[in-house]
């Protein structure tokens, strides 16, 4: 626990060094995203097709839940490439009593964070618009978090595998576009094709948008909130096995 | 009761698919000795030093590092090591201090305690002035400074360098020097590895020549002079004609000759009688020096002149 600490720390350390840079990626996107569509174009969608509370109510949960996971992707790939093959923090830590299963779950708790402190961001504008429906709101940026932890082990196995950092960009890019397009951050699921709305289901990002929307507006039930956490705590774990099994491998090579 | 070694290998052997860069060595390094292992690129010295540090498995024999073996007690050996690898892995986007501070908490120390330990170091190395500066602003030498602090800085029973001083310049290789005689004095066993002679033979307790995954001699850099090297070396360079045509006459005149392409060495216990008969030859002589035996007469004796690629 102390060397995944320490390896939180390190990563916090660099952050604090950068983090204006990150500011628009992580966060003014999704809020013009918000603004732009959920508010905007909200004024012309009524509450037919399951779009309970408003549609800015519906996007916006949706996006707090997306931020965890673009986030989770992002600094999950390019980075973990560089901390192997640029810098290589990665190499350096080989030396010290750090394994690779610590600097694995210390760079996502680090992600995890970074996720949870974003979507507090995205939650204040979300607010200030009048798009929380139930004190159950607060719980989006951990949704958030948990989102982002549970793609990011996969991407860092990705990336802790890949030859350039083309082949991280690209699988990073793809995961996002995809996941953004079929999880039903826009629009519910339940418009698409049976066949396509099946395939939502494998989605980590569709279960943590319907696990923000029940927590956004209240109206969760006790079963599919279980089988909604239960999936990114799956994804989560697997993830972070993966990415150990990938990094060991990698730096014994 | 004598004290264990601080690292001891039998038999120890390192395999890359078909590949064989560590061919069963032995040695041991006592508490508190300065060693260094000398040999050619891709001889196995930076492989053994990675088994050594736990960063690497070996593939066969026996290596006990501290007490302790690397492959099943990796994260307790590597915390009471100090590694300085060939390239420095320095956070160039944090400053010199950030490095410290934030390596430093992987081997548990507090947060107080980091930041004095790598204020203390700054200071030890001469990096005071640059300690809130990036790593990406500090040359290479600075740079190479900053890795050996850092290796340093939780204060290791055993500290391993791979090649500390390549690529520095003079001023920076004797300010490093000077750092490394003060922590041999201050009895941390060290274990180099360096292609510089000069280095091996001012701070070294006892060499490990290795060539192709062997162990080829062992022993004091000044045994290993007379053991491998005669006393003086007279190199001899003619006017007229390629070394190679006119060295056979001057077979016998010493222990051996050795044919380079723009002079001759010969191998003497007494340099000047050489230098004598050479007169008496009546060559077309261009010039004679007389030297004392160096550590790179030994060691490329017994690695050879070839230059391999690792």
């Amino acid at each position: 626990m102390r060397q995944v600490g320490a390896v939180v720390e390190y990563q916090l350390t660099g952050f604090l060094r950068v983090w204006r840079g990150t500011v628009f990626g992580a966060v003014l996107m999704p809020v013009v995203f918000f603004l732009a569509i959920g508010v905007s174009v909200g004024m012309l969608v009524d509450g037919r097709h399951g779009v309970d509370g408003g549609y800015a109510s519906f996007v916006g949960a949706g996006l707090a839940v997306f931020v965890g996971a673009q986030i989770g992707l992002m600094e999950s790939g390019i980075p973990v490439f560089a901390a192997l093959n640029w810098h290589r923090a990665f190499i350096a830590n080989q030396y010290t009593p750090v394994s690779p299963a610590h600097v694995v779950t210390g760079q996502i708790a680090f992600i995890t964070l970074r996720a949870a402190a974003s979507a507090t961001i995205f939650l204040a504008v979300m607010a200030a618009f009048g798009a929380t429906h139930s004190p159950g709101a607060v719980l989006l940026p951990l949704i958030a978090a948990l989102t982002a932890a549970s793609l990011a082990g996969l991407n860092f196995a990705v990336a802790a595998s890949a030859r350039t950092s083309f082949q991280v960009e690209s699988v990073t890019k793809m995961l996002t576009t995809v996941l953004l397009l079929v999880s039903g951050v826009f629009f519910p699921v339940t418009l698409l094709p049976s066949w396509l709305e099946a395939v939502t289901w494998v989605s980590p990002l569709w279960h943590a948008v319907e696990l923000g929307r029940a927590a956004n507006t209240g109206t969760g039930s006790t079963g599919p909130v279980l089988v909604h956490v239960g999936v990114l705590v799956a994804c989560t774990l697997a993830g972070v096995l993966l990415a150990t099994r990938r990094l060991t491998a990698r730096l014994e090579s | 009761m004598p004290h264990p070694p601080a690292v001891r290998a039998t038999g120890l052997v390192k395999t890359y698919g078909t590949s064989t860069v560590v061919d069963g060595i032995d040695f041991e390094i006592h508490p508190g000795e300065f060693v260094g292992f000398l040999g050619p690129n891709g001889a196995g010295k930076s492989t053994t030093m990675r088994m050594i540090g736990s960063v690497t498995r070996r593939s066969g024999g026996d290596l006990a590092v501290l007490g302790l073996d690397p492959s099943t007690d990796g994260p307790a050996v590597r915390s009471r090591l100090g590694v300085c690898p060939q390239d420095d892995l320095l956070d160039i986007e944090l400053s010199s201090l950030q490095n410290l501070t934030t390596y430093a908490r992987y081997f548990g120390i507090s947060r107080t305690e980091s930041r004095s330990r790598a204020l203390e170091l700054l200071d030890y190395m001469s990096l005071s002035d640059r300690a809130q500066d990036r790593v990406a602003s500090l040359s290479g030498g600075m740079r190479r400074r900053l890795t050996i602090a850092r290796a340093l800085v939780n204060r290791p029973d055993v500290v391993l360098l791979d090649e500390p001083t390549t690529g520095l310049d003079p001023q920076a290789r004797h300010l490093v020097w000077e750092r490394l005689y003060a922590l041999r004095d201050s009895g941390t066993t060290v274990v180099l590895t360096t292609h510089f002679m000069d280095e091996a033979e001012q701070l070294c307790d006892r060499l490990l020549v290795v060539d192709k995954g062997t162990v080829v001699a062992s022993g004091a850099p000044r045994e290993l002079i007379d053991r491998y090297a005669s006393s003086e070396v007279v190199e001899v360079r003619l006017t007229h004609g390629r070394p190679a045509e006119w060295a056979a006459r001057l077979d016998g005149l010493g222990e051996r000759t050795e044919v380079l392409p723009d002079r001759v060495l010969v191998y003497a216990q007494d340099g000047d009688a050489v230098a004598a008969a050479l007169e008496r030859l009546g060559l077309d002589v261009s010039s004679v020096l007389v030297r004392r035996s160096s550590l790179e007469d030994v060691f490329l004796r017994l690695t050879g002149r070839a230059l391999v690629e690792a």
